[in-house]
């Protein structure tokens, strides 16, 4: 892999890697409550029923723990938290022997396996939203920045994979020529 | 002779992202995290050309029922209360507007935290003038206060002393209308070395609100 594609994946990866940090931990989710016509009695008998409430990532998972959706709560803490750190990790230090010419070996090996789950929290938000909008009173669900800054660093580390795939077809190519 | 370049350890670069995932995610928590977010529930939220949270309108007469107060442990001057006993204050408070008293509570026994009914039945003065019949507009014990630009309610509130010599001063807060909402309104006033009054309260409720919504309204504690 020659220097520049290296350099270039490895900036998305940062940029990645940031995004992640950001996208875990700022609020991706905020619920409006919302009773219509009887918005006023409700705020008057039971106020905290109209607080809205801000979820994160993070939040969200011990929030699950905390009720004792331990299941879900470990699913997505691995999917979402542990998962995506890991894959970063590992698509930097195959971006690294790929550099050396060491050959694609078992990380990208791993790297192309893991890249099929990259939008499932994405998604699971997306399906959250359109759920709410079954719910009674207009009761409003929108999308904080969170959500964003991790779909962008799940779209930086697609980039960086794409480029990867590139320059390790590039490599295996050449290897066969000099055989 | 060849010069060997040194080569970063492969570990070198993935360890570094998961560091700089970790800091970005603790600055992002730091910043932006439950605390945060809390803070701005306190914030009302308007809908898209329509108001969620209700105001209050000019000219309008509303019930002001202070629902709850809560007292530092400390007094202002930093002593204990009731130190002769050792026990927790006996908060009582006074509603009063430009100086004139609207309303004076009756004091709640050894608390640090207070409430208190808008509906109440004076036994005593039944049996006195032989009452058989309950108005219900009589049994509301919260002031009405018409709503006037400018209109601010004072409410000051301290520790009874049982002989009435011996009052011991928790602090005054204003109630700005023009800040308050339709409904249960929570005020934390600011601390200051003169108030030992750490939250209030207040409902605000419309003069003509049904006793069976009163009802639930108290019941929704």
């Amino acid at each position: 892999m020659t220097r520049n594609p290296a350099v270039l994946v490895r900036l998305l990866l940062i940029i990645s890697a940031a995004l992640l940090g950001f996208g875990l931990t700022l609020p991706c989710m905020t619920v409006v409550p919302n009773f219509g016509p009887y918005e006023d009695w409700v705020r008057l008998l039971d106020p905290s029923l109209t607080h809205a409430s801000h979820y994160s990532v993070v939040s969200g998972i011990g929030s699950m723990f905390e009720q004792g959706a331990v299941g879900i709560g470990a699913l997505l803490l691995g999917f979402s938290v542990i998962f995506p750190g890991v894959k970063i990790a590992i698509m930097v230090a195959a971006v690294e022997a790929l550099r050396r010419r060491e050959g694609p070996g078992w990380l990208m090996r791993l790297v192309h396996h893991a890249g099929k789950f990259s939008m499932l929290d994405v998604w699971v938000i997306a399906v959250l939203v359109v759920a709410a909008k079954g719910l009674p009173g207009d009761t409003e669900v929108r999308l904080g920045p969170g959500i964003y800054l991790f779909a962008g660093s799940v779209l930086c580390s697609v980039l960086s994979g794409a480029v990867m795939h590139h320059a390790e077809h590039k490599l295996l190519v050449g290897q066969v020529v000099k055989s | 002779m060849a010069r060997r370049v040194a080569r970063t350890p492969i570990w070198v670069w993935p360890v570094l992202l998961v560091l700089i995932a970790g800091l970005s995610g603790v600055t992002g928590w730091a910043f932006f995290g439950p605390e945060a977010a809390l803070l701005v529930q306190a914030e009302p939220i308007e809908g898209e050309g329509e108001q969620v949270v209700s105001r209050l309108e000019y000219g309008k007469t509303y019930h002001v029922w202070i629902k709850k107060i809560a007292l530092e442990d400390r007094m202002p001057d930093g002593d204990r209360w009731d130190s002769g006993n050792d026990s927790a204050p006996d908060i009582q408070f006074e509603l009063s507007r430009d100086g004139e008293r609207l309303q004076k509570s009756d004091a709640r026994k050894d608390a640090f935290v207070a409430r208190w009914d808008p509906i109440s039945i004076d036994v005593k003065d039944m049996l006195i003038n032989g009452s058989t019949q309950i108005d219900p507009a009589g049994l509301i014990q919260s002031p009405l206060v018409r709503y006037e630009p400018g209109t601010v309610l004072d409410l000051t509130v301290w520790d009874d002393d049982a002989t009435g010599l011996d009052d011991e001063h928790a602090g005054v807060v204003r109630l700005v209308f023009g800040e308050l909402f339709l409904g249960e309104n929570t005020i934390l006033p600011s601390a200051t070395g003169s108030s030992s009054v750490k939250q209030v309260e207040v409902v605000l409720f419309p003069e003509d609100l049904s006793l069976t919504e009163l009802i639930r309204l108290v019941s929704e504690r």
